[in-house]
């Protein structure tokens, strides 16, 4: 029980201190050029203290790092799948045509130019004389998902 | 003792390495949805995992318990959100797009895949998922259950403070 009061302590302290920097200095301490600086840090303390409780801990901060990670891209880029459920429960918008204009209508309408720009800021794309060019990093990340895809006979939107 | 805590430290890992093989035998042998496939397969795996922590319960203290638990399912959700990225993130189909024809202007993009097609999908998939229905031209929850989730992100997105 001890245990898992300590690490319920310590997610609480990490969720309390990624809220007051978002919060107060919009500062998104999630990002990926963070998580990798901790896993580096984590490697080199786990290869210096060269114990294996030591390893387990660096292992389940690591990924509870990637988990929240994950949950901060679903809080900050809000689904459109639950801005359409918002809006047939919050809303009351039952009526098709009317749910259909109001998704036009609101932020989810930019969806698309705001995943193009974060593509671009990611450097996943480049954008030369008003066309859009792949960078060799996407083509991996591509060539990964495809490959799931395939193996776990998934269908997408493209 | 010292491969058996090397085993604990790998066991996680293995699991969801069995978790995705299950995933994988579940979509070639049943037509059911995806997303069914995969909760099953992490269900099982969790079962099968609190069962041998239960008869190895003799070895294990409560950090390595923990500890198996714990990770199992961090990889658990790092598996399912890399699973749906493949089938509906837009950031993903927009690299696919630019892939398979680079040079392509935003206006062409646009064309492809805007915020109408982007809503009809969306809809065929929510009424797929058994998560709203229509009848005659309006839509409904079905399941209430999605509210859980929406509430839990709306919260979070207010603590946060942050603006659509």
């Amino acid at each position: 029980m001890q245990v898992i009061l300590n690490w319920i302590v310590f997610f609480l302290v990490y969720f309390f201190l990624q809220f007051f920097l978002y919060r107060f200095f919009k500062l998104n301490i999630n990002k990926p050029s963070y998580i990798l600086l901790i896993i580096f840090i984590s490697l080199i303390l786990g290869f210096y203290f060269h114990s294996i409780e030591m390893l387990m801990n660096l292992i389940i901060i690591n990924l509870m790092i990637i988990s929240f990670y994950i949950i901060m891209l679903g809080i900050i880029n809000k689904g459109n799948s639950l801005v359409i459920i918002d809006l047939i429960s919050n809303k009351k918008l039952n009526q098709k045509k009317k749910l259909k204009s109001f998704f036009l209508k609101g932020p989810s309408a930019k969806s698309i130019e705001r995943r193009l720009k974060i593509n671009i800021e990611s450097n996943f794309i480049k954008l030369h004389k008003k066309n859009f060019f792949i960078n060799e990093k996407a083509k991996k990340i591509i060539f990964i998902y495809q490959a799931i895809k395939k193996i776990y006979r998934l269908k997408s939107d493209a | 003792m010292h491969s058996f805590k090397i085993y604990i430290i790998f066991s996680p890992f293995i699991s969801i390495l069995f978790s995705g093989a299950l995933f994988l035998f579940f979509q070639s042998i049943s037509k059911r949805k995806y997303f069914l496939n995969l909760i099953i397969s992490f269900i099982l795996t969790i079962f099968l995992t609190i069962f041998l922590i239960y008869k190895f319960n003799f070895y294990l203290d409560a950090n390595q318990t923990f500890y198996i638990i714990f990770i199992y399912l961090c990889n658990a959700f790092i598996f399912m959100n890399l699973v749906q990225a493949c089938v509906s993130s837009i950031q993903l189909t927009l690299l696919k797009i630019i892939y398979l024809k680079p040079g392509i202007s935003k206006k062409e993009i646009l064309k492809k895949y805007n915020s109408n097609n982007l809503f009809e999908q969306r809809i065929r998939r929510l009424k797929s998922a058994g998560i709203i229905y229509e009848n005659k031209s309006s839509v409904y929850l079905k399941n209430n259950k999605i509210l859980l989730i929406l509430n839990f992100f709306l919260i979070l997105k207010k603590m946060f403070n942050i603006k659509d």
